[in-house]
């Protein structure tokens, strides 16, 4: 972002935040704030896959739930194209809903079990009313057929199909309307491991025939460096680095980060890594701690840490973290 | 999480298919149709079982025992009991069935906007509480007196009564379902609310609501004839099980008959639906959510 | 397999637990032998349908219906399980004999405390003692697994902790009778968030150290088995398809599904970033409609269906305690060139 020749992200977050109020008390009043998201930036350019990672309560599934109008903002801008979509509406609404889609983690779950292939596949060219019932079904078709699924699949219900299967529907649904961007959360973690590969290679081949832009949510770090292109890690509701997949990667900075990489377990028993176990838990959303907020777990912290907050800075190209130690 | 467990498809895929298997294998449910279906065509074929009017006044054959010309004796004012009691199961089916439907439609209307919006929800909750402070027989004398006796007040009596319980059915089953991430996925891809409450919460809403709205006829039948046997119900001469029953009340020694038979119609109708509504209920839901999952899940 | 019987704590052969459902029977553990010896890390890893859950459950003799144990023996010590009486079971579960299950919230009753579901464990195999002394052992296990302030924590009910902490409070119950000989782990971190799975990984590696038990250690995730096992098994609906020491395994995968398997999945460096993977083609089996023969045929990219398809081939010793089930080893060789890029 700090380039000579600087083009502006397809689609941008910035000062994204969302807060929920923590109601106690026979009269409900509201006594403390959940800070699920508290201020993030970040940008995708087109055609590009963001990786975002983070552990439970980091604020990742919140942030998709946002972008997709599945819940309200508490502040910040999301940007479409150079556009604010936080407050459309309407007609606007539904232009948005073609652009930005969703692929679900649970392939059980994200299908509606009364009703058919082409009946959840035929949906969004219904509510957009995209073309006559004449031609529906041949483009329902068309769609199941980027998935490798054939036309016969539509007379299908999803406990007629394997877990595969339904990701593929799920995908499919998610192509229906040509969007621009898709958030894919969690993708393959439900599926068994000897067809994960299969769906991997499905989400690369469309990115690549179709020009998508995928912010990509999971918590297999391996899986995400070899879908992304870029990297960012959030932590209690802030992103504390951001870098391209390969400096994320191979020289992260955060000692969260570090953290996090050293804690996946290797499979490969011949490259032993000094493995940073972090001690203790992570600290309640509602009184997140002073100052830096990883620093009740961090093995840097030191007095300045409890005092002020660390702003995400660039370090080196494309390379920011938030960290008074780690910056420079 | 399984894919070795794929389930070969089902003739039409229908997810009903295999519950329809079920459902006819279940005792419970077989015997309580054949209850019931018996019920119904007695009511139907009436003027084809009993040559007798129902209201026909004969006071020179009063008070008959049973015997082969009336096979359910008479009544004090010499009519023909079985005949009053096939007429009675009419009226009964009757009333139970249109306030049973009406309830049904209201109850879903109201439940599923209740479930969905909250401000709707905190009216509706508080009222559906109010209602249901009452005993159901008390608050239907209430209602009789203030709108008074009529057939068609008696439908409406009994529709308010009992579309509270459905209300809150349908309510609980929106409350489960509106986290589902198919939900999600729907709204994701533009579905407005109205799409999202019929088109795919009331779909899968429909077991709860089935058995209970089973149930509800049982007790509009049995309502019905209570609130008639007080005299707050149908209004005389029709023959409903309950006027009959009331009618018979002065005569418990001496004529027997005049509440036996109308009591074991009541009995066999409830008992009917109830077996139906069990049936019902232990066949739908849980199970055919998970068929596919479960041997797979404990393969693994 | 290699080394002196007297050497194993567990020794299974010829298991097979079958599930007889209204569609046919599932052969979910079918002829399983299997050894873990003493101070040994088992890993035993696969997807769903292989038959992980309920080989550990046989072992307990807590298969649900409609499963049953067929055929085999279990025998821990010397002495057959399968044909101990439900109270001497009993004695055994929980005691040398310890499971640990994948979901914490699940194996914790969310309305007792868990000092007190501590308790339960020692009061029910008899080691109570006096109030004082069963208390101080709670406090002393929960302070074994690593839970800071272990006299604060004992009055704190499920829902208080987290994750991490109540998975080490079902390790603690699985330990509270003192050592046990030997503890079942399945899927014990897939729950869990990376950086507490590599806390509780790290615990269960002091622990064994620490008491000298053995452990068998179920997961579908290959890093987890390369961190912790000393020796792997590897299943597919129902079978045992090689078993190897764990570098051994990852050095050099011979069997087809292990190998499909290991390359099919990112790993850092040797994959291009964004580049297709390695696939495994069609699905898991239906474990109800089995055909005779390898399990594998079918997916396996070198099977031959006049060797392959008749007999399903047997365990073969291929290398220092190696075991690989396929006939066509001699065919296939063992370097990575033999293997091509699957299509996607």
């Amino acid at each position: 972002m700090s380039n000579n020749n600087y083009t502006a992200p397809f689609f941008e977050v910035r000062g994204l935040a969302k807060r929920f109020p923590v109601r106690k008390g026979v009269l409900r009043r509201v006594t403390a704030e959940v800070r699920a998201v508290d201020g993030i930036d970040f940008g995708i350019h087109s055609g590009r896959t963001l990786g975002l990672v983070g552990e439970s309560g980091c604020g990742k599934t919140t942030t998709a739930r946002m972008i997709l109008h599945l819940d309200r903002p508490s502040g910040g801008q999301i940007l479409l194209e150079g556009e604010d979509t936080v407050s459309v509406e309407g007609s606007a609404l539904a232009a948005l809903r073609r652009k930005i889609q969703m692929i679900f983690q649970d392939p059980y779950s994200s299908l509606d079990p009364h009703k058919n292939v082409g009946q959840i596949v035929g949906e969004p060219f219904m509510v957009h009313r995209i073309c006559g019932r004449r031609e529906l079904p041949d483009r329902i078709a068309a769609t199941l057929g980027l998935v490798n699924l054939s036309a016969d699949f539509m007379r299908r219900f999803p406990h007629e199909l394997s877990g595969g299967q339904r990701q593929r529907v799920g995908i499919a649904r998610s192509l229906a309307l040509s969007p621009m961007l898709i958030i894919c959360d969690e993708p393959v973690s439900a599926l068994d491991l000897s067809i994960r590969s299969q769906i991997i290679n499905l989400l690369l081949e469309l990115q690549e025939r179709l020009g998508l832009t995928y912010l990509f949510i999971a918590h297999d770090l391996s899986l995400v460096e070899h879908m992304s292109d870029e990297v960012a890690v959030m932590y209690l509701g802030k992103i504390v680095e951001r870098a391209p997949a390969g400096d994320f990667f191979d020289r992260p900075l955060h000692p969260y980060t570090e953290a996090l990489l050293s804690a996946v377990p290797e499979s490969d028993p011949l490259r032993k890594r000094d493995r940073i176990i972090l001690q203790g838990d992570l600290p309640s959303p509602i009184n997140p701690p002073s100052g830096c907020r990883f620093r009740t777990r961090c093995p840097l912290a030191a007095a300045l840490c409890a005092e002020k907050e660390p702003v995400l800075l660039e370090s080196s190209p494309g390379h920011f973290v938030a960290c008074h130690f780690r910056g420079r | 999480m399984s894919d070795a467990q794929i389930p070969r498809p089902s003739r039409n895929g229908r997810v009903l298919n295999p519950a329809l298997r079920r459902v006819l294998r279940s005792r419970l449910f077989i015997v309580g149709a054949v209850m019931l279906f018996l019920i119904v065509l007695s009511a139907a074929a009436a003027p084809l079982l009993t040559p007798f009017d129902p209201v026909a006044i004969d006071t020179k054959n009063s008070l008959q025992p049973m015997s082969l010309r009336h096979p359910f004796g008479t009544d004090e004012l010499g009519r023909d009991v079985f005949a009053r009691v096939l007429y009675g199961a009419r009226i009964s089916l009757r009333v139970g069935g249109f306030s049973t439907f009406f309830t049904a439609i209201l109850g879903v209307l109201i439940g599923l906007f209740a479930g969905w919006y909250r401000p709707v929800d905190m009216i509706v909750s508080r009222i559906v509480d109010a209602l249901m402070i009452f005993p159901g027989l008390i608050l239907g004398i209430m209602l009789m007196a203030a709108l008074g006796p009529a057939e068609s007040n008696v439908i409406l009596a009994m529709t308010i009564l009992y579309t509270p319980r459905i209300v809150r059915v349908v309510r609980g089953s929106v409350l489960e379902l509106k986290g589902l991430a198919y939900m999600d996925a729907s709204r994701v891809v533009g579905a407005g609310d109205l799409r999202l409450l019929f088109d795919h919460i009331l779909p899968n809403a429909y077991a709860p609501l089935i058995v209970q709205v089973t149930f509800g006829f049982a007790w509009a039948i049995l309502t019905e004839s209570g609130m008639s046997f007080l005299g707050l119900g149908t209004p005389p001469p029709a023959p409903s099980w309950g006027n009959i029953i009331a009618d018979g009340r002065d005569f418990i020694r001496s004529a027997p008959w005049l509440m036996f038979f109308p009591g074991v119609m009541i009995s066999l109708a409830v008992i009917g639906l109830n077996f139906i509504g069990d049936g019902l209920r232990d066949l739908l839901d849980p199970r055919l959510r998970n068929t596919a999952r479960r041997v797979g899940n404990q393969a693994g | 397999m290699g080394g002196a019987t007297n050497d194993s704590l567990l020794d299974i052969k010829g298991l097979r637990t079958h599930f007889f459902t209204d569609s046919g029977v599932v052969r979910a553990v079918d002829g399983v032998d299997l050894r873990v010896g003493q101070r040994e890390i088992l890993g035993i890893v696969g997807e769903s349908g292989c038959g992980k859950t309920m080989l550990a459950r046989s072992i307990l003799r807590i298969v649900p219906k409609p499963g049953a144990i067929v055929s085999g023996r279990i025998e821990l010590e010397g002495s057959d399980l399968l044909t101990l009486s439900k109270k001497e079971m009993r004695k055994i579960r929980g005691d040398a004999v310890s499971m640990v299950f994948q979901e914490p919230m699940v194996s914790l009753n969310p309305v007792y405390r868990v000092g007190n579901q501590i308790e339960e464990v020692l009061t029910a195999h008899g080691k109570a003692g006096r109030s004082a002394e069963r208390k101080d052992r709670v406090v002393e296990l929960l302070r074994m697994v690593g839970i800071p302030s272990p006299e604060t924590r004992v009055g704190c009910y499920p829902y208080e902790l987290s994750g991490g902490m109540r998975q080490r409070v079902v390790i603690a119950m699985a330990l509270a009778c003192g050592s046990p000989r030997l503890l079942i782990a399945d899927e014990p971190t897939t729950a869990l968030d990376v950086t507490i799975q590599a806390q509780i990984l790290d615990l269960f590696r002091k622990l064994q150290a620490q008491l000298g038990m053995s452990v068998i250690m179920i997961t579908h995730d290959l890093g987890v088995i390369s961190e912790t096992a000393n020796r792997v098994v590897v299943m597919y609906a129902g079978s045992v398809v090689e078993e190897a020491p764990v570098r051994t395994l990852f050095e050099n995968p011979l069997h087809p599904y292990t190998r499909g398997l290991m390359r099919s999945l990112p790993r850092k460096g040797r994959d291009e970033r964004k580049g297709r993977l390695y696939t495994i083609a069609g699905t898991v089996p239906d474990l109800l409609g089995l055909k005779p023969g390898c399990k594998f045929l079918g997916r396996c990219p070198y099977a031959d269906a006049g060797i392959c398809g008749g007999e399903e081939p047997p365990l073969q010793e291929c290398g220092e305690r190696h075991l690989v089930r396929c006939a066509r080893l001699d065919e296939i060789g063992s370097g990575e060139s033999a293997v091509e890029d699957g299509p996607a």
